[in-house]
């Protein structure tokens, strides 16, 4: 009863039209990554009235994964490539443009740039050939640049930095050509390294949990539930043959999405993707940790504070991709706690722990799941659902944290997975087997509202097509997201309803936005398609208000 | 390693580390056999596959080439094959029409006729450097396909896949336009696993 005294006061409290600026400066809105927006004067019952404000044409057609973010009445996009613009918010006008000069790229699953980041005087973007470039915000012009990584091994860049305090929070992306994973700080006013931490660790490296190395506890099941059906004796041979000693050198773990960070500890959550190579893990033997875990580090120092491995030895590219949620929800003693939410391309929401990373609750599947965990084979290889694409993709999720419901966009993508060995290879694809879609088998996919308290799925928007892109929660009950069809549509967030859409042009597949200027509110999404699901390619940022 | 062992031997291994047992008592011997067997050349190295047809009176070849049919080379082949795995053949001037279905659950990929290249294969290729008449498709993406139809000027070429990456990854086979021969057929080398015939 309480909380739905709380609900209609926080409802009436935010109906009123503020006139302060509501700012977007970073990827998810703010550095909890909650996507959610504290104003409800678009709502259920005048969403109806929200138009096209205005939008704008990148020109630049590829993959169109961005969030932009807004600042001091400017909006910063990134595009495929590389292109970054700054906007004027009001009206689209475009201000400036600042092009990186590539040099040589090798990157997975297409030119994808998902945002910037602003502080003081300067806004960074990370680059397809793993560099960091920091822009002045007035003028356009680089600042300064510094390389990450060396790309010609593989090594690149697709996510958004981070920025806190006076430095520059990132990882990398690259496992599929078997780069060793990592997530770095950088000084924000001169682009000098200050701490790395390597996501496989050294065989010799302790571990928050006393173990030492790569090779983790030779865990059997996944959440101590689902068999992973691994021969442990067989592996722990092949470990001690002594063969596969140096395999963490070229073992994958990207963490290739915006990390999180609680502002209040200054401890940062990342997600960390596949080991590599993707499908052959007699290559690996053991847990291949930290790969498709969650971990949390010190964001002074870097050291590593705890880690959760979502799938041991993860032999299917079931990697953590979308980024870690900051929120509320009950504890296992039924007591409000603050914890860490993922969603995997296993079709579960995780509720952990903030502080030591334990597993509260794992949610209902969003998706099928089928002949699960079993292990990729030869010749025509196994059909396991989710597919390597999820359940969750990299898309955000977005939670109401007065509901303790988090929303997320997913894929039904049913595929064969097929392993064969070969031999890493500097800079060349390394997915030791392919990922075959099955002809004839109908795709799909969904958006999921899951109630983090009890792990249940509120509703389900089911969609013809698998979904990546990512959600926008707000306090007037609406949930904004979009479909490769290039509908870009609001639904009632306590029911899935649909309320409102409006056809783009070209696939929404990134995460919406909002910010408040001259006393409105506004929600943006880039419209442009994305490669990996062929979705319609475009360039185009919308955005909408009610006049 | 010899290019048939070496995929024969990593089976072995992944058998091992997953089927301990089993492998040990049951499946080694076997496999031994087989080995044996496929040491020693077993398949045709000249014939006409399944996957082309022809028409000598229209002069016509239809060939048939799925992406990612297996995983070799990480999915990114051809029926299979890539590198030099294969040579298709037709005859000079003939009118060729060729089919390319994506089976790769997470790339896309294309075709087209390029010279062979000796030392830097381009990273990326779009239709304009096709070396013969509209001889190319776009991007193909996951269950989906594209044809192209062109005359097979006499030369030697690639079938190469144009998207980012695809060709230096090994993605391409060798084709021919050959003046002297009256039907299509291809030849596959001894060394070529898992192939579709």
């Amino acid at each position: 009863m309480m909380k739905k005294y709380l609900l209609i006061a926080s409802l009436l409290f935010n109906t009123s039209v503020s006139s302060e600026p509501l700012e977007w400066p970073s990827y998810g809105g703010e550095l909890g990554q909650s996507r959610y927006v504290n104003d409800a004067s678009i709502n259920t019952q005048n969403v109806n009235q929200l138009k096209l404000k205005w939008m704008f044409q990148t020109g630049i057609v590829g993959s169109f994964e961005n969030t932009p973010i807004v600042k001091d009445g400017v909006m910063y996009v990134t595009t495929p490539y590389n292109h970054l613009y700054a906007l004027n918010a009001r009206n689209g006008e475009r201000l400036w443009r600042y092009k990186h000069k590539l040099g040589t790229t090798i990157y997975c699953c297409g030119p994808n740039s998902k945002g910037a980041a602003i502080a003081g005087n300067l806004v960074i973007m990370a680059t397809l050939d793993a560099m960091l470039v920091a822009i002045d915000k007035e003028t356009g012009k680089l600042v300064w640049e510094t390389t990450i990584a060396d790309s010609e091994q593989g090594y690149s860049e697709t996510g958004a930095p981070i920025i806190y305090q006076d430095k520059i929070i990132i990882g990398v992306a690259g496992a599929e050509y078997g780069i060793r994973g990592f997530i770095s700080a950088y000084d924000l006013k001169t682009g000098s390294l200050i701490w790395r931490w390597f996501t496989v660790p050294e065989p010799d490296q302790i571990q928050p949990d006393g173990t030492k190395g790569w090779t983790g506890v030779f865990a059997e099941k996944a959440n101590g539930i689902n068999d992973l059906h691994r021969n442990i004796a067989a592996e722990k041979e092949a470990i001690a043959s002594g063969e596969f000693d140096n395999a963490w050198e070229h073992g994958g773990g990207s963490s290739w999405m915006p990390v999180t960070i609680d502002t209040k500890t200054g401890i940062i959550y990342a997600t960390i993707g596949n080991p590599a190579p993707d499908l052959d893990g007699s290559l690996r033997p053991g847990d291949n940790r930290w790969t498709a875990s969650m971990v949390s580090l010190d964001s002074q120092t870097g050291k590593m504070i705890w880690g959760y491995q979502y799938i041991p030895h993860d032999v299917w590219d079931l990697d953590a991709a979308s980024p870690p949620i900051l929120t509320t929800a009950k504890n296992k003693q039924g007591e409000d706690a603050a914890v860490a939410v993922h969603a995997g391309k296993t079709g579960w929401v995780y509720v952990h722990d903030l502080k030591t990373g334990d597993l509260i609750r794992r949610s209902d599947p969003m998706v099928e799941q089928k002949n699960l965990f079993a292990r990729p084979s030869y010749g025509q290889g196994t059909e396991m659902l989710p597919g390597a694409n999820g359940g969750v993709n990299w898309s955000p999720g977005s939670v109401d944290p007065l509901t303790h419901t988090v929303f997320y966009s997913n894929l039904h993508q049913p595929m064969h997975y097929e392993a064969r060995s070969v031999p890493w290879r500097k800079g060349r694809l390394w997915l030791g087997g392919a990922f075959k879609v099955i002809p004839g088998k109908e795709q799909s996919g969904n958006v999921s509202a899951v109630n983090l308290d009890t792990g249940k799925i509120s509703w389900q928007y089911k969609t013809d097509q698998p979904m990546i892109g990512g959600t926008l929660a707000t306090a007037g009950n609406l949930l904004f997201s979009g479909e490769s069809n290039g509908y870009f549509f609001a639904l009632d967030s306590r029911t899935g309803k649909k309320l409102w859409q409006f056809q783009a042009g070209a696939g929404v597949n990134a995460a919406p936005m909002a910010y408040r200027i001259d006393g409105k509110l506004h929600i943006a999404v880039a419209a442009g398609g994305n490669a990996q699901i062929n979705a319609p390619r475009g360039g185009t940022v919308a955005v909408f208000s009610i006049e | 390693m010899h290019k048939l062992m070496r995929p024969v031997v990593e089976q072995l291994r992944f058998l091992a580390l997953n089927n301990q047992r089993i492998f040990s008592y049951f499946l080694l011997p076997f496999l031994l056999a087989t080995i044996s067997a496929c040491s020693s050349p077993i398949k045709p190295s000249v014939f006409e596959p399944s996957w082309m047809s022809y028409d000598k009176q229209k002069q016509q070849v239809n060939i048939e080439l799925v992406a990612a049919w297996n995983a070799n080379n990480n999915g990114y082949n051809f029926n299979g094959y890539f590198l030099d795995d294969i040579t298709i053949t037709v005859p000079a001037d003939w009118l060729v029409n060729m089919t390319l279905i994506n089976l790769d659950a997470n790339a896309a990929h294309s075709i087209l006729i390029t010279e062979p290249y000796t030392d830097d294969i381009p990273d990326e290729l779009t239709g304009e450097f096709a070396v013969l008449h509209r001889a190319y498709t776009d991007s193909v993406y996951a269950n989906e396909s594209a044809e192209m139809k062109f005359k097979a000027k006499a030369g030697d070429y690639w079938i190469f896949c144009g998207v980012k990456g695809h060709a230096i990854n090994g993605m391409w086979v060798k084709f021919k336009a050959d003046k002297n021969i009256n039907t299509p057929f291809i030849k596959i080398q001894q060394t070529a696993n898992e192939i579709r015939y």
